[in-house]
């Protein structure tokens, strides 16, 4: 069962409207990227998923529940959120207690406990620093923490609030290989403006575009990354394999410019060379 | 409560009285409040009361002016309750005179109220801290001041998002006793701690790499210099403080409720 | 190399922070020219925040450890001078723009480093003109900081270091926090500093796509170390360059595609205009 958000409007109580009249329906196994300039409502769009905002007109199912008629507890339980900056939650005296807190506020048993910790200790890396306070952890390792103490207790879905912030290229290639292992068995939803780490993504992503509290478009990553007057109304910056291709047709050139991918571009720029 | 607060927080105005420098306004709130101290009858405290009205007009700040004192009103009744209780516990008869006295010592506390807050409505902390420099505060202090006031809505956003995260992880903030919820706020502490420290340190590193401690004779970009307004509104209150303290002591004030209770 | 000559002389730099067993510096030579744009990358925790610490005197002065070497920016030896002094040639911006502004508008923010020198005041108002006006702050100069965007923020912390007149200005991954659009405008007036002021710049910076091609100089950092250390278009097509964990830039790797195709450009492109006009002059 998806998440259906149905004509959602909110205003901040100072009296901003952060969304104004947002559909979007993220399905089982979906792959999402949102997209869109500061200010979009991005964030605020994806905090209406576990509840933390509730809207002032529409509303937001998750499997078929109304988030107004559920607590936030209980909506973390499917979504998990991991948020932007990872010292906005570490506070354990250990990555293993860190890791366990979200298990312990939802109520597993003790040995479950233990077993599923010892798993995202594993799976991401960490354990070596199993008895480490969280807060002495590089930036990087903080954002791995993070991450396991969210996946940890299974959310059916992921979404991810900036993931990229403050990474190097390394890191974000190892941030993607994992999203990309844990696609198929939940629906992956990333908030980013990063669009050349969005770009890399195999299979590629549902591409939703988002301004001034609105959805501009949603479709495939190829059609939505390479149409320019779409991304400057999302005041993104274009990729640089389509704005090759696009400069190219500009001069003349005969190419197609819906490709995000180097080597389909070579191809596609080599043939047209060639014909000439 | 939030209401009383309001009053205090500086509100940007083109007005005279924002115009004025923050040093006379921190003169004028200080000379009023010994002039409401010294007295202790109904109608000079009353007159001192409506006398801060043309202020806040002139300052235009009548409207959050007026909210501070209505969101003082609680305890000014808590004031007046308690003194009656007390009169009365002491087995004093409670006649009409001695709720004058009360209802005096309530005017007071609202005449306090009126006069600090129109000096904070008119004085930016900006101009308040290069006050506080310029009468002699060293440097650090005022610069403290100033940086606690420029982290305070950085940290209040901190806060939140602490605990929109927190909470996203399962943890509920409004269950359980008084207890039980205190501990649920540590890891929302933990982390604003923390990066109050870490905030601290980048902010010592960007100071340093700024010159600070370059020289012990720093100067300022800024300087309040005393204006022809500033020494009439200093002389203003300079008039009305030697007034109230000849009225103190060479008058002597009626008592009006009983007159008014007869007009009704 | 010429000895002695560049505005920034390193010699054999090796730096282990007190209570640390690993050296962050681990051997670093090199000399920057005057007026030289250099982008300084590596993967997380190779030593370029370290290294820029020890251009303003942060290191050895404000991080205790161990340090060898000699590091000389404008003729002064860091050892020998306190930060102060260094302060007024070497301008240091750091990653998050929130934690460099603390005072209540950006004026006096701007005003802060000249005030610390104990300068006239007609001259710290001269500063801070100057500094808002060439870093498109003038008319934002009375807002308060946290009313700011972080790209607004960060160009408000340019301007309090150039208030301070230096003749190099170090960027520690100032982009980090903005959106695509905020770092190209902050990368593109670091460019117009460095070519009207004639400013030297060190610019750490992980997005190679957007600034390479503003450079004249790449030095990629790896444990402690310079591992290359070029022009731009020598650097990232250096068969090393890609196993260092950098970012190179996706032109970069089209024009070594459209090489091993066969079609082979006879220069470098660093962005997707240049790419353009090299094939657009091919074929």
């Amino acid at each position: 069962m998806p998440i259906i958000v149905e004509g959602v409007w909110y205003a901040y109580p100072n009296g901003v409207e952060a969304l104004r009249g947002v559909d979007l329906t993220i399905s089982d196994g979906d792959f999402v990227v949102i997209m869109g300039p500061n200010g979009a409502g991005k964030t605020t769009l994806v905090k209406t998923f576990n509840g933390l905002i509730r809207p002032t007109r529409g509303r937001v199912l998750v499997d078929g529940v109304d988030t107004r008629e559920a607590t936030v507890a209980e909506l973390a339980r499917k979504v998990g959120l991991v948020f932007q900056n990872p010292d906005h939650q570490l506070f354990c005296a250990t990555v293993e207690e860190e890791i366990a807190f979200a298990l312990r506020n939802f109520g597993f048993p003790e040995e479950e406990i233990a077993r599923r910790v010892d798993w995202a200790l594993r799976a991401f890396g960490l354990e070596e620093y199993r008895d480490v306070p969280p807060l002495v952890l590089s930036g990087g390792e903080k954002k791995r923490v993070a991450l396991a103490s969210i996946l940890v207790w299974d959310p059916k879905y992921l979404v991810l609030d900036e993931p990229t912030l403050g990474q190097d290229y390394a890191q974000k290639e190892k941030l993607r290989k994992m999203v990309e292992g844990l696609l198929g068995e939940r629906s992956v939803v990333i908030v980013t403006h990063d669009i050349e780490f969005v770009v890399d993504f195999r299979p590629r992503p549902k591409v939703v575009l988002m301004a001034e509290g609105k959805v501009l478009a949603q479709g495939k990553a190829e059609e939505l990354l390479t149409d320019q007057e779409l991304l400057s109304r999302a005041s993104l910056v274009r990729p640089q394999v389509p704005e090759v291709l696009y400069r190219l047709r500009e001069k003349g050139l005969d190419v197609r410019t819906d490709v995000l991918d180097p080597e389909e571009a070579r191809d596609v720029i080599i043939s047209s060379v060639v014909g000439r | 409560m939030s209401s009383l607060l309001e009053g205090l927080v500086f509100q940007k105005r083109d007005s005279l009285l924002h115009r004025l420098d923050p040093r006379v306004k921190l003169a004028y709130a200080l000379a009023v409040m010994v002039m409401a101290g010294i007295h202790d009858s109904l109608p000079p405290l009353l007159a001192m009361l409506l006398a801060q009205l043309p202020l806040a007009a002139i300052g235009k700040v009548m409207r959050a002016w007026a909210k501070t004192l209505r969101g003082s009103l609680p305890l000014v009744l808590l004031i007046m309750g308690t003194n009656l209780l007390f009169t009365w516990l002491q087995g004093s008869p409670i006649t009409i005179y001695v709720v004058e006295r009360i209802l005096a010592l309530a005017i007071r506390f609202l005449v306090f109220v009126a006069s600090f807050s129109i000096f904070t409505l008119t004085t930016s902390p900006d101009d308040l801290s290069l006050a506080l420099e310029q009468m002699g505060i060293p440097y650090s202090f005022c610069f403290m001041f100033r940086a606690a006031l420029r982290f305070t809505p950085v940290m209040v956003r901190e806060a939140r998002t602490t605990m929109d995260a927190q909470r996203a992880r399962g943890l509920e903030l409004d269950k359980g006793g008084p207890i039980d919820r205190a501990r649920r706020y540590i890891p929302i502490l933990i982390p604003l701690i923390v990066n109050a420290i870490t905030r601290a340190w980048s902010m010592a590193e960007a100071m340093e790499s700024r010159a600070w401690g370059a020289t012990g004779k720093r100067t300022s970009l800024y300087v309040l210099r005393l204006r022809g307004r500033d020494y009439l509104a200093l002389l203003a209150t300079t008039f009305s403080l030697i007034m109230a303290l000849y009225a103190r002591f060479y008058f002597s004030f009626p008592y009006i409720l009983p007159y008014i209770v007869s007009l009704l | 190399m010429e000895g002695g000559m560049g505005i920034i002389e390193v010699e054999g730099l090796r730096f282990t922070y007190s209570g640390s067993r690993r050296p962050a510096l681990d051997g670093i030579d090199l000399s920057i020219r005057k007026g030289e744009f250099v982008i300084l990358t590596g993967p997380s925790g190779c030593g370029k925040t370290t290294f820029c610490r020890c251009l303003n005197g942060l290191i050895p002065h404000f991080y205790p450890g161990d340090f060898e070497g000699r590091v000389v920016v404008a003729g002064l030896d860091t050892r020998e001078h306190e930060i102060w002094e260094l302060a007024q040639h070497v301008g240091l911006v750091f990653q998050n723009p929130e934690n460099q502004l603390f005072c209540l508008t950006v004026e006096a923010d701007v005003a802060f480093g000249p005030e610390n020198l104990g300068l006239p005041r007609d001259e710290i108002r001269r500063r801070v003109d100057w500094a808002l006006k060439a870093t498109g702050m003038w008319e934002l100069r009375d807002r308060a900081p946290h009313e700011l965007s972080g790209g607004q923020q960060q160009r408000a912390a340019i301007a309090s270091v150039l208030a301070m007149e230096p003749d190099i200005l170090v960027l520690d991954e100032p982009t980090s926090f903005l959106d695509p659009a905020g770092a190209a405008e902050l990368i593109s007036l670091i460019s117009d500093l460095n070519k009207s002021l004639g400013m030297t710049v060190v610019l750490v910076e992980h997005r190679l796509d957007l600034a390479s091609a503003f450079s004249d100089r790449v030095i990629i950092m790896d444990r402690g170390r310079v591992a290359l250390d070029g022009p731009p278009e020598e650097v990232l097509t250096d068969p090393r360059a890609s196993g260092l964990g950098i970012g190179i830039p996706k032109v970069v790797k089209l024009y070594e595609l459209l090489a091993d195709g066969g079609l082979k450009l006879p220069k470098v492109p660093l962005s997707p205009p240049e790419l353009a006009d090299l094939v657009a002059e091919v074929a």
